[in-house]
């Protein structure tokens, strides 16, 4: 359930209130650029196509209707049509960077950070291998921490649905990794 | 796979997007609404982005411009007049790229100007790459200071019209 708070600011937000809007894409903004960015596997285009997300929500944030399901279910919704859009009218290439580790990661030993850096790059390079509603379950499930019933809310489908791709998309995920 | 696939995919959630980026683009969307101009701020949104990144990383060729001299320095007979001349270059390309990161931030500039000065940015950073490449070689070091110079050139000049743009 959405709390309080955020309903309050989204309010706020829906009335014109640009401090408001800001809270919520300080909020929402890193999970959206980071699945956007996990699709599409380039910086500036996971950037630029971040970037038309909020412009997109602040612009129509007057038609966002509580439904039940956390407002980023909404940027989420917009973040797919983008990318969609995105793999329409662009021919694309792949360009993995190197990931931002956290200070958490930079206590790892050398030889155990390497070898997770490889597996990362791995699973990095992976996703955008997979079909797209299977690189939306994964990220969302695993990376995001969604429970089954919001992705289902995102995708428009069932959560048996989400639960039968999520089983394929694991399977998938692993064989392209074990084909590395 | 030594890692087991749901930690790494847990470790994903580190990707994080620039902090410098993040808050130019809510800058950028608060001004669509304000200008009622989003149609020319959504097409201009990314070269601007873009300009800034660049003149950034000008910015950091300062120090390199610094170095191409510092080696110089140590060639016979050129000690200190280039050390004096890169310390001049260098706070005229430094002052002029924090005029234009002034003139970005205070105003709003066209499609085809922010091309232009992408275009500019990019030809003057690769004439300090240049530089900075065979600075180490002394038969060429007074070609590094031409490069050097001629980047410093365009950046004067895309300042001009920058302020020219107001």
């Amino acid at each position: 359930m959405i709390d309080g708070d955020i309903k309050n600011t989204i309010k706020s937000a829906i009335k014109g209130e640009a401090s408001a809007f800001g809270f919520l894409y300080d909020k929402y903004q890193p999970q959206i650029y980071r699945f956007i960015y996990l699709k599409v596997s380039h910086r500036e285009e996971a950037e630029d196509l971040c970037h038309q997300v909020f412009l997109s929500a602040w612009q129509n944030i007057k038609s966002y209707e509580f439904k039940g399901f956390p407002f980023s279910s909404w940027l989420y919704s917009i973040a797919r049509n983008k990318v969609i859009d995105h793999y329409r009218t662009k021919k694309f290439f792949i360009d993995i960077e190197t990931v931002y580790i956290t200070e958490e990661n930079d206590k790892k030993t050398n030889e155990s950070i390497l070898d997770f850096k490889i597996s990362l790059e791995n699973v990095k390079k992976a996703i955008p291998e997979l079909p797209q509603i299977e690189q939306d379950v994964i990220i969302m499930r695993f990376v995001e921490d969604m429970s089954p019933r919001e992705i289902a809310s995102i995708l428009n489908k069932s959560e048996g649905s989400i639960r039968l791709i999520q089983h394929k998309a694991i399977k998938r995920l692993k064989e392209l990794l074990n084909n590395e | 796979m030594n890692k087991d696939l749901f930690t790494i995919l847990k470790e994903l959630k580190n990707i994080q997007p620039d902090a410098q980026y993040s808050k130019h683009s809510l800058d950028l969307i608060f001004l669509s609404k304000e200008n009622q101009q989003s149609k020319f701020i959504y097409t201009g949104a990314f070269n601007w982005i873009k300009l800034h990144r660049l003149s950034a990383t000008i910015g950091s060729f300062g120090i390199l411009a610094i170095f191409a001299f510092i080696i110089a320095s140590y060639l016979p007979g050129n000690k200190n007049g280039l050390v004096a001349e890169a310390n001049e270059i260098n706070s005229s390309i430094q002052i002029r790229l924090d005029e234009i990161q002034y003139q970005l931030n205070n105003q709003l500039i066209s499609t085809s100007t922010a091309i232009n000065a992408q275009n500019s940015l990019n030809e003057a950073t690769k004439n300090l790459l240049n530089a900075f490449e065979i600075s180490s070689n002394p038969e060429k070091i007074k070609d590094a200071v031409d490069n050097i110079k001629e980047a410093k050139d365009i950046i004067a000049e895309l300042n001009s019209r920058l302020k020219e743009n107001k």
